[in-house]
């Protein structure tokens, strides 16, 4: 389950893309991660890709998010079979790519065959470079039969970049203290803007977070999250006593306090001056 | 790979602010003749397909790739039978979006 595996948490924490769980118990996750280990699967638009930044090597990133396998929808405009490849150009309408696919099992030949020009189809590849052209090396292709997937597949890049971005733009806007893009670990917040953590597909320290769905208490500990976040808050060396809380976001001063309880247990907040007055962990 | 001749997502409403581009659509098919086909946008307004003069069998939804002539028709360069299970509003929306708050992603 450990690095790159898709698992049924991770579905539900983040719609369906994120790909791995990297949780272990104690694992300072934040600090050691380097690009090999974080395996994306990224729903992209030939324009996102097209417009992805490159190290120079063959680490694409679009959004902050290093790029490892992308999933493409479009129609195949050429096509070209060597035996023991097939050369095609896929479109989708933002644009065109050149894709390989590599034919040596059987199955892979099968799964080609399945596929004829002028088909929409959903591949998975890998992104690669080569004198400055990037092509996409696929090693999972199929028909579209049902074309709303056209119209899911753009929804789901719209999304991701939408979580993408407001992601890294909360985190800029939360003190500053990390002044990079995602290469850079961040802190993790597992009840800040978006349902996971700040760091986009990864997410939070340990399990628990993970039971958001079973959390009735999640909406309100993740409203208060983003209400003590704000830089003001962050800055204040008091804190905010938590009736001003609960009248700011307009929430039952119980329910706040229930939340607030369940997050200092949790570690994202701590009391200050005395036990009404609470401040947000994150840089603490 | 090449981004520099895409086709914009638009619905009836759309379609006058690409003139003279490419666009794609999906349309509900009302009628056809001898080299076109009457349809209705996603967004319930009529457009005029033309195309090649051999219709094959057409299903209830169509995409059409092609230049856009006027804010009604579509010179169609190709065209998929989408199905009879197509949802039109996500498509509409779709369009909304991509001619709107993330056009970068598009074109």
């Amino acid at each position: 389950m450990y690095g790159g595996e898709f698992d049924g948490n991770a579905a539900f924490a983040g719609g369906g893309f994120m790909p791995s769980q990297s949780t272990t118990q104690g694992n300072d996750s934040s600090s050691s991660l380097k690009n090999r280990d974080v395996r994306t699967l990224l729903p992209l638009t030939l324009k996102q890709l097209s417009s992805a930044t490159t190290n120079g090597e063959s680490n694409f990133s679009v959004d902050g998010v290093d790029i490892n396998t992308v999933a493409i929808v479009g129609r195949i405009s050429r096509m070209e079979n060597r035996i023991t490849q097939v050369d095609f150009v896929v479109d989708d309408g933002t644009g065109w790519v050149d894709c390989v696919r590599w034919c040596q099992e059987r199955q892979e030949t099968e799964e080609m065959e399945a596929v004829r020009l002028g088909m929409y189809v959903r591949l998975h590849g890998h992104v690669k470079s080569f004198q400055g052209k990037r092509s996409v090396n696929v090693f999972s292709i199929r028909p579209v039969t049902d074309f709303n997937e056209i119209v899911h597949h753009f929804t789901e890049c719209m999304y991701v970049h939408m979580y993408n971005t407001k992601v890294q733009g909360g985190s800029v806007a939360q003190g500053g203290s990390t002044t990079q893009a995602t290469a850079t670990p961040r802190p993790q917040m597992p009840y800040s803007t978006m349902p996971t953590s700040a760091k986009p597909y990864q997410t939070g320290p340990s399990n628990q977070f993970s039971n958001q769905i079973n959390d009735p208490m999640h909406g309100v500990k993740q409203t208060v999250m983003n209400y003590l976040n704000q830089p003001m808050h962050l800055v204040s060396e008091a804190g905010v006593h938590c009736d001003i809380i609960a009248r700011d976001l307009r929430i039952p001063p119980l329910q706040v306090r229930q939340a607030i309880e369940q997050l200092s247990s949790d570690g994202c907040v701590y009391s200050t001056v005395d036990d009404t007055c609470f401040k947000s962990t994150l840089n603490a | 790979m090449d981004t520099s001749s895409p086709s914009a997502f638009v619905n009836g409403a759309l379609l006058r602010r690409y003139i003279g581009q490419k666009v794609r659509t999906v349309i509900q098919v009302i009628g056809s003749d001898t080299g076109s086909v009457i349809g209705k946008s996603t967004d319930d307004l009529q457009i005029v397909v033309r195309g090649p003069s051999t219709t094959p069998p057409l299903t209830t939804y169509l995409e059409v790739i092609g230049i856009a002539e006027s804010d009604n028709s579509i010179r169609a360069e190709t065209w998929t039978n989408f199905g009879n299970t197509f949802d039109p509003q996500n498509y509409n929306e779709l369009c909304k979006l991509a001619s709107g708050e993330f056009k970068h992603l598009f074109i």
